[in-house]
């Protein structure tokens, strides 16, 4: 196969989500990129590519990221026959739960926190464009080369791609990151005191300190009294009688 | 006084159709961190003559909605349109001569009080948007039984089409609301309680560390962050 095809391919995985929807969620993507291959292996039959691209309009849903995974691993079976083809298809459901959760939780539970995380420590440690320029391309340089490795080993090694993704050990470098994030948002808290000027006249960073980590402690309970996800925002005014009192009583 | 408005006018669009093309990163196209609030909300300020504003809201707001993830078909909060709202909004007014007695601080928790209840419309449209999708299939299905076959695989860039329509809508209306109240909101906000409300931003970032330290392995990670800030305490 020639790299030009193998790059079009990959760019088109960069929209996978760009119709995602209920009914099917990401069959069009996966439909969408799969096709320049299609395109060139049935150029002469129009209905015989036609009926091998619906194939792909089946329910299919899984980390955008890891999706490359998948789809080079598709590419490389479709490109050995009509036979692997279909094979490769009915695999790649199981690979798509398999990639959804692994991928879910490294990127969005682990990379994403930690490396905003980092940015908004830099912002408040001195606020600058660095923060931004840290949290774009810090996660790109690691999402995209993810992406880009996972789809490549898919294209070459076909299932092998679940051993290479398997030697990465991505749940101890979750485990990892999430020290990493816990750590910088110490620091973060730490930083608002100075920030949010709540030393005032005063030289001692303690009881201000200790007295955010209240309002963080207490937010922390109202979050989990509910089970987790974001506070809302009639949960977090009321925290707001905590700063009015530090501010009136240290300031 | 209709003259006057023009500007905002003029800047309400431009932020809606430009902040709408980010907001494509955020499902649609990339995923590559574009549309976070730090990067939004800088850069919708950057459209409006004010990046420092959008920055410290998108610093502010970052770590906020960072809890919510899109698992399955899990849809959450649309930050990157809240943000967008907030950062073109705030440095918008940030120039007017009536917010001189504010400090940027103040004027960015004005700013959120008026864009966050948005956060559950974000919500619905997202899943309106993705309801709507799926007639898309329907519509490729039909071109590939008629033999159309490149304009049936074309469909699928017809969602990035209703993305970012939606997206583009949504956040003018939010501006425009936001525009409208946070005069109102000052009007109200007795001027006594103008310098509390400075610090009260940071209870953004701070609820945002309480939901992620939330999410994640409770016992290991609470005991991670209270000996890092005991530690930091002591020095």
């Amino acid at each position: 196969m020639k790299l030009q095809l193998e790059q079009r391919i990959f760019l088109r995985s960069l929209c996978w989500q760009g119709s995602w929807n209920f009914a099917r969620m990401q069959c069009l993507g996966l439909a969408y990129a799969v096709y320049p291959l299609l395109e060139k292996l049935y150029a002469k039959n129009p209905e015989h590519l036609a009926q091998r691209t619906r194939r792909y309009l089946v329910c299919f849903n899984t980390n955008p990221y890891f999706a490359a995974a998948i789809l080079g691993f598709l590419v490389h079976m479709e490109s050995q026959g009509e036979e692997m083809g279909d094979q490769g298809l009915a695999l790649s459901g199981s690979l798509a739960g398999l990639y959804g959760a692994v991928g879910d939780a490294f990127f969005w539970n682990g990379l994403k926190p930690m490396v905003s995380a980092l940015a908004v420590m830099i912002f408040f440690l001195k606020p600058s464009l660095w923060a931004l320029v840290f949290l774009f391309s810090a996660y790109n340089l690691i999402h995209l080369g993810i992406r880009y490795t996972v789809y490549l080993h898919g294209l070459h090694r076909g299932i092998g791609v679940i051993e290479t993704i398997n030697n990465w050990r991505l749940p101890l470098l979750r485990n990892i990151m999430e020290f990493v994030t816990t750590a910088s948002l110490a620091v973060t808290a730490f930083l608002l005191v100075d920030f949010f000027a709540l030393r005032g006249t005063t030289t001692a960073r303690t009881i201000p300190l200790f007295l955010l980590l209240v309002l963080i402690g207490w937010l922390g309970r109202q979050c989990k009294s509910r089970g987790g996800g974001q506070l809302r925002l009639f949960e977090v005014l009321p925290a707001g009688g905590l700063v009015v009192l530090l501010c009136l009583f240290f300031l | 006084m209709w003259l006057d408005l023009i500007p905002f006018v003029w800047l309400t669009a431009k932020i809606s159709l430009l902040g709408a093309v980010l907001a494509l990163d955020r499902t649609a196209v990339f995923q590559g961190m574009l549309s976070r609030p730090l990067i939004a909300a800088t850069f919708a300020g950057a459209l409006a003559g004010n990046w420092e504003i959008g920055l410290l809201l998108g610093a502010s707001l970052e770590l906020y909605f960072l809890s919510e993830i899109p698992v399955g078909s899990n849809i959450p909060t649309d930050d990157t349109l809240l943000a967008l709202a907030a950062g073109g909004t705030a440095a918008a007014l940030s120039g007017l001569p009536v917010n001189a007695m504010l400090n940027d601080r103040s004027l960015a928790l004005m700013v959120l009080l008026t864009v966050l209840p948005w956060a559950a419309f974000t919500r619905k449209l997202d899943s309106w948007v993705r309801v709507r999708n799926a007639r898309l299939i329907d519509e490729m299905e039909t071109r590939f039984l008629a033999g159309e076959n490149s304009s049936a695989i074309n469909f699928h860039l017809h969602g990035l089409l209703k993305f970012y329509g939606a997206a583009a809508g949504a956040l003018g209306l939010m501006m425009v609301s936001s525009l409208l109240l946070v005069p109102l909101l000052l009007f109200l906000l007795p001027a006594w309680a103008w310098p509390l409300t400075d610090r009260l931003l940071l209870l953004f970032p701070a609820a945002g560390i309480a939901g992620l330290l939330c999410n994640m392995n409770q016992k290991r990670q609470l005991a991670v962050f209270a000996g890092i800030s005991m530690l930091l305490l002591i020095l």
